[in-house]
């Protein structure tokens, strides 16, 4: 097999599974306009599952009309599997190389297919690649402020391109793909089959579908060097596809258990290793150090976890005495602990992020208080702020 | 009917109504008397209230889509005969299950009954009273 680098640029259809929720397809579909296909060539195709809301297929018909993507409304409501389906068929039918399956309640990043297919591209072992998420079940890059993200393409963007230096391409063997943001090979689609009916509205049909395709010794793998921002069954929540204690998934996870009695063991055996701590723990301290050597940072020393009122800023907090030798950075509602060194905090966080703070905030007394003070001191470029109670943020 | 005639003939029958009912929702009911094929879903006069915005795009989908409901309608029916053969077989093994434990609880009664004869007469409760005075003299 030739490497992904000499081998011939793909064609890649993107399937979008829309039903209802006009406000998240529309930030999804802006999205996928800036999409970046070099080398690649790019089709977007929504797939409205018969959406019921009064007027919103035609506007939804007119913004793809706008965008160049081309629209289908299926003349009644397939559920989510057989939605997929009709992308999956529909990349056969034309040729395709790959179908990448999208779901509605997501933001995408520029550099989503190249990072998706190059892992394809680059072996003839594996039958999907997912996208690194906010929200993609035990694989998700947690964080405390995901609308942020939801409403801004320009910080996925940035999320995203952050992730891709960070891991340049690197993928992790994961037990099974997530729906919401995967790309399949079709020469993997004609092999494995569709997703199967009997998962009626939706839910775990992709794990039943990977699972499937490992049994034919195929693998499935987890992109993080592209960041897909995900609602996460903000369609399905909203429109009540999903409810009464999420009996649908409760069901289709027994269908799983019963044919895949393996696999919540598989599960559990990711979830005990060191590799999805690592993973977000890398993937978290590449945003706030990323962010940090752009737009500077503040250092907060405090006793409290205040919540900040501009997540938009870089911010690292330590105690105020010098028990927990450890500085919790900030930013997006991403976290990362990073272990202070000998030389003391600022000069730490100068070492990793190559400045000194733009400004120091006292919240509480303390010998780590007194250290920082000192260091404002003698640093011209730091102001220093000791914050009454009534300027607190709690 | 053999097993596979009748799901054959299951089969047929799925077909012949998933074939009519969605050649109404992709034709529309004014275009009737084809029902006997996938292509005779493909009508130029479809009656779409919903946006169609590409023609030929819209009509490949639908025939995708339905050859894929067929096949799905076959799957489904397949498995609902499995599952129906399954049921009765369960059931007839339930009903087996049930007659033995009946049995065993009748054979269980009979035997409790028995014990609690012997343990009224008056030959037990003399013999029950001999061993508690053998055991307190410890002979």
């Amino acid at each position: 097999m030739p490497s992904a680098s000499e081998a011939p640029p793909w064609r890649v259809l993107v399937a979008l599974l829309v039903y209802n929720g006009e406000a998240l397809v529309t930030q999804c579909l802006r999205s996928l306009s800036s999409l970046e296909a070099s080398p690649h060539s790019i089709e977007v195709l929504i797939l409205d599952d018969a959406s019921p809301a009064p007027g919103w297929s035609e506007r939804c018909q007119a913004l793809c009309s706008d965008l160049g993507f081309s629209y289908y409304r299926s003349p009644r409501n397939l559920g989510i599997p057989r939605n997929m389906n009709l992308g999956l068929l529909w990349a056969l039918e034309r040729g395709y190389d790959a179908v990448v399956l999208l779901n509605a309640d997501t933001v995408v990043p520029v550099n989503l297919i190249p990072q998706l297919i190059e892992p394809l591209r680059g072996s003839d072992d594996v039958s999907s690649v997912t996208a690194w998420s906010n929200n993609v079940s035990i694989y998700s890059l947690p964080t405390e402020e995901p609308d942020l993200l939801g409403s801004s393409p320009d910080l996925v963007n940035w999320v995203s391109a952050v992730m891709e230096r960070e891991f340049g391409g690197q993928t992790i063997d994961i037990p099974s793909a997530m729906g919401f943001c995967m790309a399949i090979p079709s020469a993997v689609i004609h092999q494995v089959g569709i997703m199967d009916p009997v998962f009626g509205r939706g839910y775990s049909e992709e794990i039943d579908w990977c699972l499937r395709s490992h049994s034919l010794g195929y693998k499935s793998l987890l992109a993080p060097s592209c960041f897909v921002y995900h609602a996460g069954s903000g369609v399905n929540k909203v429109e009540g596809l999903v409810g009464g204690a999420n009996r649908l998934m409760s069901a289709n996870q027994a269908i799983i258990d019963t044919r895949y009695p393996l696999y919540s063991a598989q599960i559990d055996a990711y979830w005990a290793s060191t590799l999805p701590g690592d993973l977000r723990e890398r993937g978290t301290r590449a945003i706030v150090i990323g962010a940090a050597k752009e737009q500077g940072y503040r250092l907060d020393a405090g006793w409290l976890q205040r919540r900040p009122s501009d997540e938009q800023v870089v911010r690292f907090r330590i105690d105020p005495v010098e028990a927990f030798p450890a500085v919790t950075g900030s930013y997006l509602g991403f976290e990362c602990t990073l272990p202070v060194g000998p030389g003391g905090v600022v000069e730490t966080l100068e070492s990793i992020v190559g400045a000194p703070p733009k400004e120091i905030r006292i919240h509480d007394r303390g010998s780590r208080s007194s250290e920082l003070i000192g260091a404002a001191a003698v640093r011209s470029g730091t102001q220093l702020r000791r914050l009454p109670y009534d300027e607190r943020v709690f | 009917m053999s097993d596979t005639a009748k799901e054959d003939a299951m089969t047929s029958a799925a077909r012949g109504a998933d074939v009519a009912s969605l050649h109404d929702h992709v034709a529309g009911p004014g275009a009737s008397g084809q029902s006997n094929g996938l292509e005779a879903t493909r009508t130029s006069n479809a009656q779409e209230t919903l946006p169609r915005p590409d023609t030929g795009l819209s009509q490949d989908l639908d025939r995708v889509s339905l050859v894929q409901a067929l096949i799905d309608a076959e799957a489904a029916t397949a498995r609902v005969i499995d599952l129906t053969e399954r049921l009765v077989d369960a059931r007839r093994q339930m009903g087996e299950l049930r007659g033995e434990l009946e049995q065993l609880r009748i054979e269980y009664e009979q035997y409790r009954a028995g014990q609690e004869r012997l343990r009224s007469s008056k030959a037990f409760r003399l013999a029950e009273r001999l061993w508690t005075i053998r055991n307190a003299l410890g002979i």
